[in-house]
């Protein structure tokens, strides 16, 4: 796919992350659906979306994150068998929904196409990949069509990790879960929320990773100036190349004023059965709480700018069409933008499209299909550029500018405002010195016995879940407040308390297999990596 | 000026929305707080953080026992903490409200600072903390440019607009960059907003922010 006569290149990023939520503790739990809701919504369509690709013999390149949290949990056969629960319940309401709308014919095909959406889901999750929908990644990765990179190991926000111990864990753990799920090491990694301090790349190239992205100003005020501006990689002094979000792009997919996603026939986010309907109707389907929340089962499009009850019936194949429309015009504003790029340049430009991999499904419903219209309009439609993963363009140009990217993130302002602002700058003394306190534990007990050689894996897996940049953003955005409070503030606490026990060596062995079966992740942990640098 | 003028026809929060709609929950269920963290930890420490070019924060505890070893200090001496600009070579001082334990501070882009927490004794200052050093993000375009990795200037404008940048502030600063003046200083005090600086601003809720409108055409 890689056309070497292109005159330049297009890498599509998607950066697929949810935070660690599993709780055995309790038959259900509400935030358990965050990632269901993912999984039907975004992953099955998009491996929907990659395996036709494959299937009909269309070459096509894309780069996708997959972070350490979510390669567990969708590896976890207690969240695979919740999941399977929950799309059983919802095709059994989508079935009484084709009933109720039998005579509803402004509803009845959207109700038809749910039942469709959700038991085809059901289908590939089950039967196609035996619940395990790495197996769907990692194959395409061994096709060769999908380059899988690695992120922060908890999505771990490294402008505002203080110790260098502590920034290096959060890399190394990542990469040693890449290779225990993909059996090899990442070649790339999305620092979580593009969030960068000069001297991360130190920690990259221990691992052997080549590249990350930075958003735009990360390059563009790098110093020395970046002599092709976004459009090629730079490299750190230390051999690590850096790419950079192209803002055309992210302009065109993302922007809520102009972007495609809000496009009037599209579905809209916020019209949800689970609020609409009559609650006694409803209520099965619900969280044993009773509360009402979004279903999944949304009957309305975006319609325009009226309120909520103002929304017009949705159709499907209406938004499908415009999905393909929006494609076109996607492809075609890239060759523009290619050819007057490679027009200035001396070089074949790249222009990196990064985006949230829940964008597509889950946010702009339509997304997976205009992804599919995009990768096979750029492949038989024109050929002033193709897909390209960032591997392939370093392999394809050797020689690259030496620069010192700067601070920066892809977050609002560009900086850590998000993620450090009076709403949650509470979190970080106690991050600070759970830093300080699991790198004293390493250097004090690297010969203990088995018990307290556990606690130590627990206090790691407990720092590295504090340290999730998920529930300072929650706190920002004002959305789950209440529950990543006390998710933070849980593991500052089980953390604390093996501190303690590992210090005086009274580890308490029950207490210690419970939170061990509670915060299971990285199973493969070492504790040596917050061994002290020098 | 900030980041901001790169993209002027993002509204982050729009990126913000989508990553927003992950963490979906009803609008009405209850959920306690657990147990907070602990309120201290018997240490005597004080870092500083970056939240953006022109903003930093420190932050501190004082409950290691530090203060009752200095003589004279008495059980509750005024506090103080001194910003210290090692780029350049200056520092301002400030005293601290008695349970303060975190403050914020107007910062200049790609400027070198560390804190330093002390208590006055006997109208002598005393320093007895010092924090880790940072370095502001640098918020424009480099005036640093490698001889081998050069390209003409109105191509290199050319590249710049083309992805997305405001030809005014590039004016501005390709300018400054060329004149070998861009410290970041000069030209963000003549063409920033001001309100990121001021008041309540610098470290309010996002809700109060103005980056996203600035950011909006």
């Amino acid at each position: 796919m890689t056309d070497k006569n292109a005159q330049g290149h297009m890498a599509i990023v998607l950066h697929a992350h949810l935070p660690f939520v599993r709780h055995p503790e309790y038959d259900r739990f509400l935030e358990e659906d965050w990632l269901f809701e993912a999984i039907s919504e975004t992953y099955l369509p998009l491996i929907q979306v990659f395996d036709g690709l494959v299937r009909d013999g269309v070459d096509f390149r894309i780069t996708m994150t997959i972070t350490p949290p979510l390669c567990e949990m969708l590896a976890d056969p207690l969240l695979q068998q919740r999941y399977v629960e929950h799309g059983a319940r919802l095709i059994e309401l989508c079935e009484k929904e084709v009933e109720r709308t039998r005579d509803m014919p402004e509803f009845h095909e959207t109700a038809k196409m749910y039942h469709r959406h959700f038991r085809t889901a059901q289908d590939i999750f089950e039967k196609q990949y035996d619940r395990d929908i790495l197996n769907a990644f990692r194959k395409f990765q061994d096709l060769g069509v999908l380059e899988i990179i690695t992120c922060t190991a908890t999505h771990g926000f490294m402008p505002l990790i203080v110790r260098k111990e502590a920034k290096r864990a959060q890399i190394k753990v990542a990469a040693n879960n890449y290779r225990k799920h993909f059996g090899r090491s990442p070649r790339g990694i999305w620092l979580a929320e593009c969030g960068y301090e000069p001297g991360d790349e130190k920690y990259l190239a221990e691992e052997g990773i080549e590249y990350f992205f930075l958003d735009t100003h990360g390059i563009l005020y790098g110093s020395p100036q970046p002599k092709y501006g976004q459009f090629a990689p730079v490299v750190c002094r230390n051999g690590v190349a850096v790419f950079a979000r192209d803002i055309e792009s992210s302009r065109q997919v993302w922007s809520s004023q102009e972007g495609y996603p809000g496009d009037y026939r599209y579905r809209e986010f916020y019209r949800d059965l689970g609020y609409d309907g009559k609650y006694e109707y409803v209520k099965p389907y619900l969280h044993p709480d009773g509360v009402r929340r979004n279903l999944g089962i949304k009957y309305h499009k975006i319609t325009g700018k009226v309120d909520l009850s103002g929304k017009e019936p949705y159709n499907s194949s209406e938004a499908i069409e415009r999905a393909a429309e929006h494609a076109g015009n996607f492809v075609f504003n890239r060759e523009q933008q290619i050819k007057h790029l490679a027009g200035i340049m001396d070089r074949k430009p790249i222009v990196v499209a990064p985006y949230d991999a829940e964008l597509y499904g889950h946010w702009w419903f339509e997304g997976p299909q205009f992804l599919d219209y995009m990768i096979r309009k750029i492949r038989y439609d024109q050929n002033v550029f193709s897909l390209i993963t960032c591997s392939e363009y370093l392999e394809m140009n050797r020689t690259n500018q030496v620069q010192q990217p700067t601070m920066s993130t892809w977050g609002a302002g560009g900086y850590n405002l998000v993620w450090l602002n009076a709403d949650n700058q509470w979190m970080y003394r106690h991050m600070h010195e759970a830093e300080d306190r699991m790198v004293e534990l390493v250097a004090n007990h690297s010969t203990d016995n088995g018990l307290i050689q556990r606690a130590l894996k627990q206090a790691a897996r407990e720092i590295l879940l504090a340290q999730s940049s998920d529930w300072a953003f929650i706190i920002t955005t004002n959305t789950m407040v209440p529950y990543a409070i006390k998710r933070f503030n849980t593991h500052i606490n089980r953390f604390s308390r093996l501190y303690d026990e590992i210090k005086s060596g009274t580890v308490n062995e029950g207490w210690l297999s419970e939170i061990e079966s509670l915060d299971n992740i990285f199973g493969e942990i070492d504790y040596g990596v917050f061994a002290p640098v020098d | 000026m900030s980041s901001e003028h790169l993209h002027k026809s993002i509204d982050r929060r729009d990126e913000q929305k989508v990553e927003e709609s992950k963490y979906d929950v009803p609008r009405e269920v209850y959920i306690d707080h657990g147990p907070p963290a602990p309120e201290k930890y018997g240490v005597d420490k004080v870092r500083l953080l970056v939240q953006n070019p022109v903003t930093i924060t420190a932050q501190w505890e004082l409950s290691g026992g530090l203060i009752g070893k200095i003589p004279d200090a008495g059980d509750n001496p005024q506090k103080l903490i001194k910003l210290v600009d090692l780029t350049h070579d200056s520092s301002r001082v400030h005293e601290l409200d008695p349970f303060a334990d975190n403050w914020w501070f107007s910062a200049e882009p790609d400027t070198q600072y560390r804190v330093e927490i002390g208590v006055r004794v006997n109208g002598r200052d005393v320093w007895i903390l010092q924090s880790n050093v940072i370095r502001t993000p640098r918020d424009a375009v480099s005036g640093e440019i490698d001889s081998e990795w050069m390209m003409l200037s109105e191509k290199f404008r050319q590249l710049l607009l083309r992805g997305g940048f405001d030809e005014k502030r590039f004016i501005a600063q390709h300018l400054g960059a060329s004149m070998g003046i861009i410290s970041g200083s000069i030209l963000s005090e003549a063409l920033f907003s001001g309100s990121l600086v001021s008041g309540q601003n610098i470290y309010g809720s996002l809700s109060s922010m103005t980056f996203g409108t600035r950011g909006k055409t």
